[in-house]
């Protein structure tokens, strides 16, 4: 088998095993995705509820309400696919230093770091790519003017470009912090 | 002591969009406009004091430990030591509380020297006291919610989740997001009716003087008897739990 795809069967293998590790115990999975749902719809009835009394976020930025909402769910699917794809492997490489685990790793047939970066696939944060998507689009709509292929293609681009770690474990421990609340 | 004062970066977050909010309002006369009453300053204020609130109302790890002490059964020790439960806990949190915010208490006052500009009138004596009544009213309807919560383990054994949507609701509904004022009418009389409302919101819009007079008598009155109803609820949530709960060897 030539390179690329075995570097791509492999990845799908994960995927594949990481769904069915989500699927035995489903009904975590399910409160999983419920609850970075509500967590997401909450803060958007908060912006919602914001732009109830002002027309733009500062006068003259030409940021309106659903400007924002397109950079929201753009930062959404953004997140949702970091989070996805890196935020528990990244997670658990500390564990895999701490525990020798990753002796096993850095003696396997394949590339490291992509075996240390995209082992797991955490599905339930894929729901809110879903919902990014779906606001975007959205707001896109109501917006009026749909943007150019070109500009399709750099959105894109862009995006895939900035998946940024420490971006998605702040915007979680943020989360944390406000829930748990000050000691 | 960096650690509380971390949790203040929101502020900074929040100082920044409201003021690009505020900025977009129409004004009259070059001053800057209101929501629901709040002009830029009260909003940011706002913002400070729920922190205070919720310094007093919020309980971390208090249901989520009573539920471990179920599953794992260390509640036992409850039944045979002379110590009530919710006593203990009560006095547990309640010198925690004293012990962290004797020490926290410096980048508190760091923090609001800091932002004094926003806070445009201190309040007179009578509204001091409301404050202070309502902040330790906070801590208690905090505990004694919480503590509910957490008894509810004796039924449900694993509770984290159900927890955790009280914990979302609590965000918003508290007013630790947002002033609940803002919100459209049906719902903000709902939320009004709920017992959140005085975790977060009621004693930072009696220190802004929105809730004044017979208003602020009422309104510790009701949050009194919701302490009163969640004490008893504890109570009863105790004892109906240990009549339920069996513990085995040990």
């Amino acid at each position: 088998m030539r390179r690329p795809f075995r570097y791509l069967t492999i990845f799908a293998t994960f995927a594949r095993n990481s769904l069915i590790r989500d699927m035995t115990f489903r009904a975590n999975f399910l409160i999983e995705s419920i609850s970075s749902l509500s967590w997401v719809l909450m803060n958007l009835g908060f912006y919602i509820l914001i732009f109830h009394y002002t027309p733009s976020l500062g006068r003259g930025t030409g940021w309106g309400k659903y400007e924002f909402f397109v950079f929201t769910g753009t930062a959404l699917m953004i997140n949702s696919l970091a989070g996805m794809l890196f935020m528990t492997n990244a997670d658990n490489f500390g564990e895999l230093i701490r525990r020798g685990g990753l002796d096993f790793v850095l003696v396997k047939p394949v590339d490291t770091q992509f075996l240390v970066s995209l082992q797991r696939v955490d599905w339930s944060s894929g729901g809110n790519f879903l919902v990014g998507l779906g606001l975007t689009l959205y707001s896109l709509k109501c917006l009026g003017d749909w943007p150019s292929l070109t500009t399709i293609i750099l959105y894109v681009f862009y995006s895939l470009l900035r998946r940024d770690h420490s971006l998605q474990s702040d915007v979680s421990a943020g989360r944390d912090e406000c829930l748990v609340g000050t000691q | 002591m960096l650690g509380t004062l971390m949790r203040f970066l929101p502020i900074v977050t929040q100082i920044f969009l409201w003021g690009a909010v505020f900025s977009a309002l129409p004004s009259e006369d070059g001053s800057h406009g209101q929501i629901v009453g709040y002009s830029y300053h009260d909003m940011v204020a706002y913002y400070l004091l729920t922190m205070l609130s919720r310094a007093f109302s919020s309980m971390p790890g208090l249901a989520s430990g009573i539920t471990r002490e179920i599953r794992e059964g260390t509640i036992k020790r409850f039944i045979v030591q002379p110590i009530g439960l919710l006593e203990y806990l009560f006095f547990y949190r309640l010198a925690h509380k004293l012990v962290y915010y004797t020490i926290a208490i410096i980048p508190f006052a760091v923090v609001f020297y800091l932002c004094r500009g926003f806070f445009r009138e201190t309040p007179q004596g009578a509204v001091w006291v409301g404050y202070g009544i309502s902040l330790i009213l906070a801590f208690l309807l905090g505990f004694f919610l919480e503590a509910t919560l957490g008894l509810l383990g004796f039924w449900f054994l694993e509770v984290s989740s159900f927890l955790f949507i009280y914990m979302l609701l609590s965000f918003f509904f508290s007013g630790h997001m947002f002033p609940i004022d803002m919100l459209p009418e049906p719902m903000a009389s709902l939320v009004k009716l709920i017992p959140l409302q005085y975790l977060a919101y009621f004693p930072a819009a009696v220190f802004l003087g929105k809730i004044r007079g017979t208003a602020l008598v009422t309104g510790l009155l009701i949050q009194a008897a919701w302490v009163v109803v969640f004490a008893f609820l504890a109570r009863v949530a105790l004892r109906r739990g240990l009549r339920h709960y069996s513990g085995f060897g040990g």
